[in-house]
């Protein structure tokens, strides 16, 4: 609720605190920085005109976090090497106060806590030492020298005469951070969390299309004369759409960082101004640039795009030889690891493999950026990949930053901005290209397992069920080599129709048998002629004990109708060779594991073909990584 | 699709096997003929068998 404070001691307009805490006010007529000293404000300084920042959030935009409601009062204005950011102060409905941290459309929200111990100096501090805080490791990922610019509306406490600001920023793998602020001694500690701008739930915001969202101050290039309509992004790099000249916005008309002469010319596959909706959202193309690593000698090349939406903020397209990549920072600081020997990275519980480790040089640029980008410009990009997706690090000296990308169909791309034509067809196998395979080698393997568990209960089933009924068994003996050794067996009955197993249990020693068999029907004289050798040899030999074949053998016959049978039997060997004894089993009904032996195979199959293609595919996948031949 | 397909090759792979087992389905299939006349059971002699041992030797290793 809004209270009369009094007036401006400045211009005597009247100022008013939304806030009851708020310390510092600015006035909206006259810019004058009020201060309240117990019942007085004292008018302390002036505010200098503020950068100009495309965030659609302004003074009044109310939203939630974590279920309470916020008003924003105030803000703070940085500027750094990557542009500006806002610090806006959030009153809380319970009467607290926080801050929202909008850095070219990346949000954070967070509170002033009292550290349990003093914070460390400045100078100790590195990115990569890690500090604890509320049980919470954070690991400092940058050290961040900011120039003051100015603020507006209320705050918790005097902040207008400062110049360059120290900050330290602290990251957690799951997206807290924190903000040591060594403007002020002893240092402010900040602890919060990244939020993205839907959750934030916020209204009143300042409505698109107006405001700053191109910058009144646009100019000509330098080198060839184009117009050139600045984006209020913080831009801090502007390439020349018509000639590719680099320049910077803060000073164009005596700049020129880099002649578009000595550089090869590349076309974006997705023209700069495109508007196109991704993940429900409006992003525009506002710049391009190719780059490039060597890979033994052999330089390989990319293109990046970069997308941006007021509230969302910026995301990327990579695209390389048709493969395409919807890539976006992560809040959250991935922890580096090894998994079975190979370097890996971690990120919200999801483990990425490293694929590749390269420098890359940014060969050519067009298009502006929140950010300074040069031709020549290098970085050691590291890509860990848990297809479809892909964390990347970009190490310079100064910092690292870590992306996400997400294996994205050029169809998709094309739809999403509407483009002509179709997408240039994919080449190779991409480092988080999804296998087409992946998911199916388990579902397969699930399935044959279901199937092998079918087939050993049928088996079983026939095991045990099976009659293996006997219908006829007799001992017999004969002479290899004697005049005749043909003879007939007693009729035995088969009473229902079924599969039928002839036996022959040897006495052979070193030695073989050949029986020639005809079973036939008695009544029709119908007869099935078969034979079956049976033999059995042994000894000693240097290698030690050893024997082949088996002094047994049987013999299958397929379902034969019921009726009455009897076998004729002409066993045959070596004349000269010792009597052979041998007992004839005739059975019924005699189960055959064989068979189910060989639908095990054959089940086997597909799951060992899809396997085998799968292997093939990321074998393909990963002969194009840091470790492939 | 491809899953579907490969369930259905299961099954019927199951069926086969189930079929070929009670069956009692030989991969040495046993040659029919026909009229053979009553008298094979007074002279087993005279049957003339389609197959004969080929009495080779298997000895050794």
């Amino acid at each position: 609720m809004a209270r009369p404070a009094g007036s401006c001691p400045n211009c005597s307009a009247p100022i008013e605190f939304r806030w009851s805490s708020a310390v510092q006010t600015t006035c909206p007529h006259c810019r004058s920085v009020v201060v309240r000293r117990d019942v007085d404000l004292e008018a302390v300084g002036q505010v200098a005109d503020l950068p100009l920042t495309p965030s659609p959030i302004q003074i009044g935009t109310r939203g939630r976090f974590e279920g309470r409601a916020f008003t924003v009062t105030g803000r703070i204005v940085y500027e750094y090497e990557h542009g500006t950011w806002n610090e806006w102060h959030l009153w809380f409905m319970d009467g607290s106060s926080g801050w929202l941290s909008d850095a070219q459309a990346e949000y954070a929200v967070s509170r002033q806590v009292q550290p349990a111990s003093p914070l460390p100096a400045p100078e100790s501090l590195e990115p990569g030492r890690r500090l604890r805080w509320k049980n919470v490791d954070f690991t400092v990922t940058t050290l961040t020298r900011a120039r003051y610019r100015g603020v507006e509306g209320e705050l918790p406490f005097e902040y207008w005469d400062k110049s360059e600001v120290l900050f330290a920023d602290l990251r957690t793998a799951d997206g807290q951070f924190a903000t040591i602020d060594y403007s002020q001694s002893p240092p402010l500690l900040f602890l919060g969390v990244f939020v993205a701008f839907d959750d934030l739930e916020l209204t009143e915001l300042r409505p698109e299309g107006t405001g700053p969202t191109v910058d009144a101050t646009g100019f000509n290039c330098r080198n060839c004369g184009a117009a050139i309509e600045l984006k209020a992004i913080g831009t801090a790099t502007v390439a020349c759409t018509s000639c590719g000249a680099i320049q910077d916005p803060a000073d164009p008309a005596v700049l020129i960082l880099q002649a578009a002469a000595e550089r090869q010319r590349h076309t974006p596959k997705i023209p700069l101004g495109t508007i196109g909706t991704l993940h429900g959202d409006r992003y525009e193309v506002i710049g391009f640039q190719h780059r490039t690593i060597v890979v033994e000698d052999e330089k390989y090349g990319w293109d990046e795009y970069l997308l941006y939406n007021r509230e969302q903020g910026f995301r990327y397209l990579s695209e390389y030889a048709g493969h395409w990549n919807d890539i976006r920072p992560v809040h959250g600081l991935p922890t580096e690891t090894r998994v079975r020997g190979h370097f890996a990275a971690r990120y919200l519980g999801t483990t990425f493999k490293l694929f590749q480790t390269a420098n890359a040089t940014t060969e050519y640029v067009i298009g502006q950026f929140p950010w300074r980008v040069r031709v020549g410009d290098t970085a050691t990009v590291s890509d860990f990949v848990a297809p479809p997706l892909m964390l990347s690090a970009e190490r310079t000296p100064e910092e690292t930053t870590w992306s996400l990308g997400e294996y994205t169909p050029g169809s998709t791309i094309w739809k999403a901005f509407d483009l002509e034509g179709r997408p240039p067809r994919p080449s190779g196998i991409f480092a988080n290209q999804p296998s087409p395979y992946a998911g199916r080698v388990g579902s397969y393997w699930g399935l044959f397992v279901l199937l092998l568990l079918a087939v050993g209960l049928a088996g079983m089933w026939r095991l045990l069920s099976a009659d293996r009924e006997p219908l006829y068994s007799a001992r017999y003996s004969f002479i290899p080599g004697a005049a005749e050794s043909s003879y007939v067996t007693p009729e035995f009955e088969l009473r229902e129709p079924s599969n039928l197993e002839i036996e022959f249990a040897t006495n052979l020693s070193n030695n073989w048998t050949y029986f020639n068999l005809a079973l036939i029907e008695t009544e029709s004289g119908r007869a099935l002629d078969l034979g079956r050798e049976v033999s059995y040899y042994f000894g000693v030999d240097s290698d030690g004990r050893w024997t082949e074949g088996s002094p047994r053998g049987a013999v299958m016959l397929p379902t034969q109708p019921a009726g009455r049978y009897y076998l004729r039997v002409e066993p045959e060997g070596s004349p000269g060779t010792p009597a052979v004894t041998y007992t004839l089993t005739v059975r019924r009904d005699v189960p055959l594991p064989l068979y189910y032996a060989i639908a095990i195979v054959l089940l086997a199959i597909p799951p060992v073909l899809v396997s085998l293609r799968a292997a093939a595919f990321e074998g393909r996948r990963w002969q194009e990584s840091d470790y492939g031949d | 699709m491809m899953r579907l397909l490969y369930l259905l090759f299961g099954l019927s792979v199951l069926s086969g096997a189930v079929w070929a087992d009670y069956r009692g389905l030989s991969l040495t299939r046993p040659t029919e003929l026909r009229n053979v006349p009553k008298s094979v059971r007074d002279n087993p002699g005279a049957y003339r068998s389609l197959y004969r041992g080929t009495g080779r030797y298997f000895g050794g290793k």
